[in-house]
C-alpha cells in the first residue's frame, strides 16, 4: 500500500518525503481545494521547487483541486487544472463532475483520482465516474466499515484509497452543510470548514467559550483537551442533556487495520492534515512509514508498535483516537 | 400591476419516521392540494419499515389518480447492501419518475430520466450539462446557494433542464454513517428501537446557550430553524426557477403548499406558521449563514 | 520575588524590546521572514510560566514593540512551548488540543501567524538544537 501524505507547505512536502511518504498531496492557494486557510498553501513557485524535490527522491505530488465550481466561476477551477498539469502533477484529486469533465477533455492523459468530496460511497457511484471521466484512483468517504469496502473492492477496477490517520469528518464528505448554515463557508462552497475568521476563543467565568459566528459551540474547562470548534465535535442539549452530540473530538487511527486493509486490496493509505505542521507531517509519516513496511514484510506477525501508538495518540485531535466507521463500535 | 412567473410546487420526499396511518393520511390530504409534483420514499435510512413497498405503490397509484406527478427518490447516503438494491430496484422501473439521490442511482438508470437530487452538488453549468447528458430532466438546486449564485447557475443551466428549489421546511444538511438519535438514547444503529418514530419534526440540538441550531434525525443532520423562502416564490420564478419544493413538517406543510399556490395566482400570501417551537430562517437566500433570518 | 510575578510589576513596554529582538534577530538570519499578511498586525504574546507579556507588531516587514491591551491577537503559552513553535519542533495544533497554547482574539490572524511559522525552513543548526530542548 502506498503511503499518502499531507503537505500545507514546502517545508511540509519535504518533511513528507523524507519521512517516506510514498506520495504528496497539495493544493493551490485559493478555494479550489478543501483546505483553504489563511496563510496556507502553495506558490506555482513553491510547487514547482516541491515538485522537483518530490522527483529527485521518486515520489510522487497530487494535486486536490477538491471543492465545488461555483455559479459562474468555473474558469478558477480550470484554470487550477491547468496549472496543476503544467506544475507536472503525477495525479488530479478532484470532486466536481463538471472540473472532471473538464480535465479528462483537456488533459486525455492525465491521471485522475475522485476526491473524498466527491461521496462515492458504493460501487455503482464509483463504476460511473470511472465510465465517464476515467477516474483511475477513489479516496472513500470515512463512513465505510472494513466488510463494505471489501466488498466494494471486488466490484470495481478504480484503485481504493482510504483515510488512515488524521482528523476525523463524522458526516459523509461532500454533503455537509453544516458550516455554511452557521457561517455562510462550507467545505463545498470555500474550502472551509468552521472557518477561523468566524471562530472567537473567550475565557469567561475560568473556561474557555468557543464560538462560531456567535453560536456558543463548546466550553471547556482548564485542563479538558479541546477541539478545533468544528462544530459537529461542540456539546450542544438535546432534550435537556449536555453532550457531543454528533461526535467527540477525536483522531481517525487505522494503525491496528494495516494488514486487513491490505489484505482486501485497498491500494493507498491517506492522512489528513495539511493545515498541520511540517512537525506533524514528519513524526506521522515517520509513524506510518514504519507500520506500513512492518504490516507488508510479516503481516501475520504485524502488532503496532507501543511507540507508533504514543507518537499518533499526541498529534490526535482530542487526544482520542478511534477506527471510526472502519469498525463502527456503535454499530 | 406585476406580472407573475408559472412554477411548479413540489413536495420532497418525507425526511422523518411517521406511523404508517399517519403518512398514509398526510397524503391524502397532498392529494387533495394544489401540489403538482410529489416525491416518494424513505431516502435516510432503510431501517425505517412501517412503510412497506406496497403502500409507497398505493400511496403513488392514489396520488397519480389525483392529477400528482409521482416521482420515487432513492436513498442519500448509500453504503449497505440494502440500500444498493432498493437504488437499483426503483432506478428499474419505468411506471414513475426517479429521483437520483447519489452517483450510484444515475448510473443504475442507465440514461433513462431523472430528476437530479439536492445532494449531488450540481453547483455549475459543465456539471448541468454533464447531469443532462446522463439523463436528467429536472435538477435541484443546492441549498447553500444565494439568490446571485443561483442566478449565475440558471445563466448556465442548459435551457432544456429545470431548476428546482427547496422554499420551505427544514434543510437536510449533512449525512452520516451514525445515527445520531440512537446515539442520543445510548443505543446502538442495529438496535435503535426506531426512537425516531417519538419525534415527527427530528430531535432539536440546542447550543449550551438554548438558541437553536440543528436538527437529529437519525443518520441526517437538519437545520434548527425551519426553511422559508414562501415570500420570495416570485421572485424565485422570475429568476428562472421552474420548482418550488415544500420539505414535509408534522404541521405546515399544507399551508405552505397553499400560500404557494396564492403566490402563483397573484395573490398575497399569508406567512405559515412552522410547527410549534421551530423557528424560521432564510440566511442562504441573501448571502449570510444558512441559519440567519432577515425579515422582509 | 518569584519569577512567576515579575510580569506583573514591570510594564509590559520594557519587556517587548527583548521578543522583538529575537524575532528581528530570526528575521535578519532568514529564519522567520514576516509574510505580507502580517504586515501592520498586532500580536500579543504571554509566557505563561514566567507571568511576562510582549506585545509586538509587524511594519515594513520588521518586528516593532507595540502595546499589549490593543493587541489584536493574544496567545499564551510557556517559554519552552513558544521556542519550541520558533524552532518548528512543536504542531501547533497538538499543543493547542493539549491547551499549552491559548488563543484570544483574531482567529484568524492566529491562522495566519501559526502557518507562517510552519512554513519556515529553519537552518539545520536550530534544528538540532531544538531537538535536545524537546520533551518529546
Amino acid at each position: 500500500m502506498e503511503l499518502i501524505a499531507p503537505a500545507g507547505n514546502l517545508a511540509a512536502l519535504k518533511a513528507a518525503v523524507l519521512a517516506g511518504a510514498d506520495a504528496v498531496y497539495l493544493g493551490l492557494k485559493n478555494a479550489t481545494n478543501a483546505r483553504n486557510f489563511a496563510g496556507l498553501n502553495f506558490t506555482e513557485a513553491d510547487i514547482a521547487q516541491g515538485v522537483a524535490f518530490a522527483r529527485q527522491h521518486g515520489r510522487q505530488v497530487l494535486f486536490a483541486i477538491n471543492t465545488f465550481a461555483q455559479p459562474g466561476r468555473a474558469q478558477e477551477w480550470r484554470a487550477a487544472v491547468d496549472a496543476a498539469c503544467r506544475l507536472g502533477a503525477d495525479a488530479l484529486i478532484l470532486a466536481d463532475p463538471g472540473v472532471l469533465a473538464y480535465a479528462r477533455q483537456r488533459y486525455p492523459q492525465q491521471r485522475l483520482h475522485l476526491s473524498v468530496q466527491g461521496s462515492a460511497t458504493h460501487a455503482d457511484a464509483i463504476e460511473l465516474m470511472r465510465e465517464q471521466f476515467g477516474i483511475q484512483r477513489v479516496v472513500l468517504p470515512r463512513v465505510l466499515t472494513v466488510t463494505d469496502i471489501a466488498r466494494l473492492i471486488e466490484k470495481t477496477t478504480v484503485e481504493v484509497e482510504v483515510f488512515g490517520f488524521g482528523s476525523l469528518c463524522v458526516m459523509a464528505e461532500g454533503r455537509c452543510l453544516l458550516s455554511s448554515f452557521a457561517t455562510g463557508d462550507s467545505p463545498n462552497n470555500r474550502g472551509v470548514c468552521s472557518p477561523a475568521h468566524a471562530v472567537r476563543w473567550q475565557p469567561r467565568d475560568g473556561q474557555m467559550e468557543a464560538r462560531l459566528n456567535g453560536l456558543l459551540i463548546d466550553r471547556y474547562a482548564p485542563d479538558e483537551p479541546a477541539g478545533y470548534p468544528t462544530l459537529c465535535k461542540g456539546r450542544f442539549m438535546v432534550e435537556g442533556r449536555r453532550d457531543h452530540a454528533l461526535e467527540e473530538p477525536t483522531s481517525l487511527n487505522a494503525l491496528s487495520l494495516l494488514p486487513r486493509l491490505a489484505a482486501i486490496g485497498v491500494r493507498a493509505i491517506k492522512i489528513e492534515g495539511r493545515q498541520r505542521s511540517p512537525a506533524y507531517v514528519a513524526q506521522v509519516v515517520a509513524t506510518l512509514r514504519a507500520a506500513l513496511d512492518a504490516a507488508q514484510a510479516a503481516p501475520a506477525r504485524y502488532q503496532p508498535q507501543p511507540d507508533w501508538q504514543h507518537t499518533l495518540a499526541r498529534h490526535a485531535e482530542g487526544s482520542q483516537t478511534t477506527q471510526g466507521a472502519f469498525d463502527r463500535p456503535w454499530k | 400591476m406585476e406580472m407573475t412567473a408559472p412554477f411548479l410546487i413540489t413536495l420532497g420526499p418525507l425526511l422523518y419516521y411517521w406511523p404508517r396511518h399517519t403518512v398514509q393520511a398526510f397524503y391524502r390530504e397532498v392529494a387533495a392540494s394544489a401540489v403538482d409534483v410529489v416525491y416518494l420514499g424513505e431516502t435516510v435510512c432503510l431501517r425505517r419499515h412501517v412503510m412497506r413497498p406496497a403502500d409507497w405503490l398505493d400511496i403513488a397509484a392514489e396520488l397519480t389518480a389525483a392529477g400528482k406527478q409521482v416521482v420515487l427518490s432513492t436513498p442519500t447516503l448509500v453504503e449497505s447492501g440494502a440500500a444498493i438494491q432498493l437504488t437499483h430496484k426503483l432506478a428499474a422501473q419505468d411506471d414513475w419518475l426517479v429521483e437520483a439521490g447519489d452517483l450510484g442511482a444515475i448510473r443504475a438508470r442507465g440514461g433513462r430520466p431523472f430528476v437530479a437530487g439536492p445532494h449531488l452538488n450540481a453547483y455549475h453549468g459543465d456539471t448541468l450539462r454533464w447531469l443532462a447528458s446522463l439523463g436528467a430532466c429536472r435538477f435541484v438546486a443546492p441549498l447553500e446557494l444565494n439568490r446571485h449564485e443561483l442566478a449565475a447557475l440558471l445563466a448556465e443551466a442548459p435551457p432544456d433542464l429545470p431548476c428546482e428549489v427547496m422554499v420551505w421546511g427544514r434543510m437536510p444538511l449533512a449525512f452520516s454513517a451514525r445515527c445520531f438519535t440512537a446515539r442520543h438514547f445510548n443505543l446502538s444503529k442495529d438496535d435503535c428501537a426506531f426512537r425516531c418514530i417519538e419525534h415527527p419534526d427530528g430531535l432539536a440540538m440546542r447550543t449550551q446557550e438554548d438558541g437553536e441550531f440543528l436538527t437529529l434525525n437519525g443518520v441526517q443532520t437538519q437545520s434548527g430553524a425551519a426553511l422559508d423562502l414562501l415570500d420570495q416564490a416570485q421572485a424565485l420564478a422570475q429568476l428562472g426557477v421552474a420548482a418550488l419544493r415544500v420539505s414535509p413538517q408534522s404541521q405546515g406543510t399544507l399551508p405552505a403548499i397553499a400560500a404557494l399556490a396564492a403566490a402563483r395566482a397573484g395573490q398575497a400570501s399569508p406567512s405559515v406558521t412552522p410547527p410549534a417551537g421551530i423557528g424560521r430562517c432564510n440566511g442562504y437566500w441573501w448571502g449570510e449563514s444558512g441559519n440567519a433570518w432577515r425579515e422582509c | 520575588m518569584s519569577v512567576a510575578t515579575f510580569g506583573a510589576v514591570v510594564p509590559p513596554a520594557l519587556l517587548s524590546p527583548p521578543l522583538c529582538a529575537v524575532l528581528e534577530l530570526a528575521r535578519l538570519g532568514r529564519w522567520l521572514q514576516p509574510p505580507a499578511e502580517l504586515e501592520g498586525r498586532s500580536v500579543a504574546l504571554t509566557l505563561t510560566d514566567l507571568g511576562l507579556r510582549h506585545g509586538l507588531c509587524c511594519r515594513d516587514g520588521r518586528f516593532r514593540p507595540h502595546g499589549v491591551a490593543d493587541a489584536e491577537l493574544s496567545l499564551s503559552a510557556s517559554l519552552a512551548d513558544v521556542l519550541l513553535l520558533l524552532a518548528g519542533q512543536v504542531d501547533a495544533d497538538t499543543l493547542f488540543f493539549q491547551r499549552r497554547l491559548a488563543i484570544a482574539g483574531d482567529t484568524e490572524l492566529g491562522l495566519v501567524v501559526k502557518n507562517w511559522l510552519d512554513a519556515q525552513e529553519r537552518p539545520a543548526w536550530l534544528t538540532r538544537l531544538a531537538a535536545r530542548w524537546s520533551p518529546m
